[in-house]
């Protein structure tokens, strides 16, 4: 009996290892399938590593792509568009609804994510060190500049389990490991057939 | 009783080496996207020529300023090896994008990509950026650690075809008392690099061997 609670404590503490608070928004009238075209805007970072936030953009346009959306835009490509739209100001200043629906209707996406880096950083836990990884996600519609969606979490790695998995050990794969957490939160956005006429 | 005994040993044996060959195995996977188009590395005229692909210089997040250039070559050398594809010359990208002033590689703008790939006769631009080239302190004094992010986008029309994100740190690998820890950074940019261009090695195989059966049929 006793073995058995043993067992069930160092899975529990197995388990929590590694995980994060996490918070997600879902607008009651979401219409996901409708987004077919989305494209992320550079994240702004809150981190100490000012790169932070181009780091984690180019994270979470892959793991984007994984997503059934139509086309995710080339990041090169909305960034010319960014840059017309706006001219100077940097992409990660706030953007106004104006500035969203003129810059849907350059590109022709109907949705933009835009995140925000607030902890991206090596952690010293005893004589190793741990990446911790904070970030926030949001989908706004560029039409109207209403949020869709919204998530954040918060990660970070420790030493891991012998033989029971291995921990995280680069900011990169944990920003990975977070961006996929985020977005599995995402409404599904698989289409249906559209029926033959 | 014995024969219960041996199969239990024989089970513990078996059990034992599963665990070590997992462990063993354990490194981190690279994140890839494939595009689910029915030929995505086609060349431009779907003729037989191999697929012509411009690796540009890779954008530099990390503090090191040679990194880039270091598994540059690396991936460089990775894609040399995969059949039916063919690796612009370094040279010759380089004379491309001095004609262009733009500093942003792993940004280009949709028409810059277009010229780019125009003057290579390359059907895509692999870009990317380096997310880490370091270390981190640990135990044993300093792990290193490296990451990257790579995209294939077709020109022109700037579609993205493949995409991967893999990092990996030295200990990854290891499994009991240092053994398949990687304590050079030499070494663990190239198993990057290899780790990183397998899944699309693995895809451009596979239409590889799917166009010559349709050639065979014909």
């Amino acid at each position: 009996m006793r073995m058995g609670c043993k067992t069930a404590w160092v899975t529990t503490l197995a388990l929590l290892c590694g995980c994060g608070g996490m918070t997600r928004f879902v607008h009651p009238d979401a219409d996901m399938p409708f987004y077919e075209r989305v494209a992320v805007i550079p994240f702004s970072s809150l981190a100490q590593d000012r790169l932070a936030g181009e780091k984690v953009t180019d994270v979470f346009f892959s793991e984007l792509l994984q997503r059934k959306f139509d086309q995710v835009l080339e990041p090169g490509q909305f960034a010319s568009a960014m840059t017309r739209v706006r001219g100077g100001t940097p992409y990660a200043n706030p953007w106004s609804s104006g500035e969203l629906t003129k810059l849907g209707k350059e590109t022709d996406v109907q949705g933009v994510f835009i995140g925000t880096v607030r902890e991206f950083t090596m952690v010293q836990n005893g004589r190793d060190s741990y990446p911790l990884v904070a970030l926030e996600v949001r989908f706004v519609d560029v039409a109207t500049g209403r949020l869709v969606w919204s998530a954040s979490a918060t990660r970070h790695s420790g030493p891991g389990v012998p033989f029971l998995g291995r921990p995280e050990r680069t900011i990169d794969g944990l920003a990975a490991a977070t961006c996929r957490q985020l977005l599995r939160t995402l409404p599904e956005v698989t289409r249906h057939a559209k029926p033959a006429s | 009783m014995r024969n219960l005994r041996r199969e239990v040993r024989r089970a513990a044996r078996a059990s034992a080496f599963a665990l070590l060959a997992c462990a063993l195995g354990c490194v981190p996977q690279p994140r890839t996207f494939i595009a689910p188009e029915e030929r995505p590395f086609a060349s431009a005229d779907s003729s037989s020529r191999p697929f012509r692909v411009a690796l540009l210089p890779l954008a530099n997040y990390s503090p090191d300023r040679d990194a880039p250039q270091r598994l540059g070559l690396a991936l460089a050398n990775e894609l040399a090896r995969i059949p039916g594809l063919e690796v612009v010359d370094p040279g010759a990208v380089e004379d491309a994008l001095a004609k262009e002033p733009w500093l942003l590689l792993d940004r280009l703008p949709p028409d810059l990509a277009d010229r780019i790939g125009a003057e290579l006769h390359a059907d895509g631009l692999l870009q990317g950026a380096l997310l880490a080239y370091g270390g981190r302190d640990d135990r044993e004094g300093r792990t290193p650690q490296v990451s990257l992010a790579l995209r294939l986008v077709r020109t022109p029309g700037s579609r993205v075809v493949w995409s991967t994100v893999h990092g990996r740190d030295g200990a990854d690998g290891e499994w009991l008392f240092g053994l398949g820890r990687v304590n050079a950074m030499e070494q663990l940019s190239a198993a990057v690099a290899h780790e990183a261009v397998r899944p699309f090695a693995a895809a451009m195989e596979q239409a590889q061997q799917s166009r010559v059966a349709s050639r065979e049929r014909k």
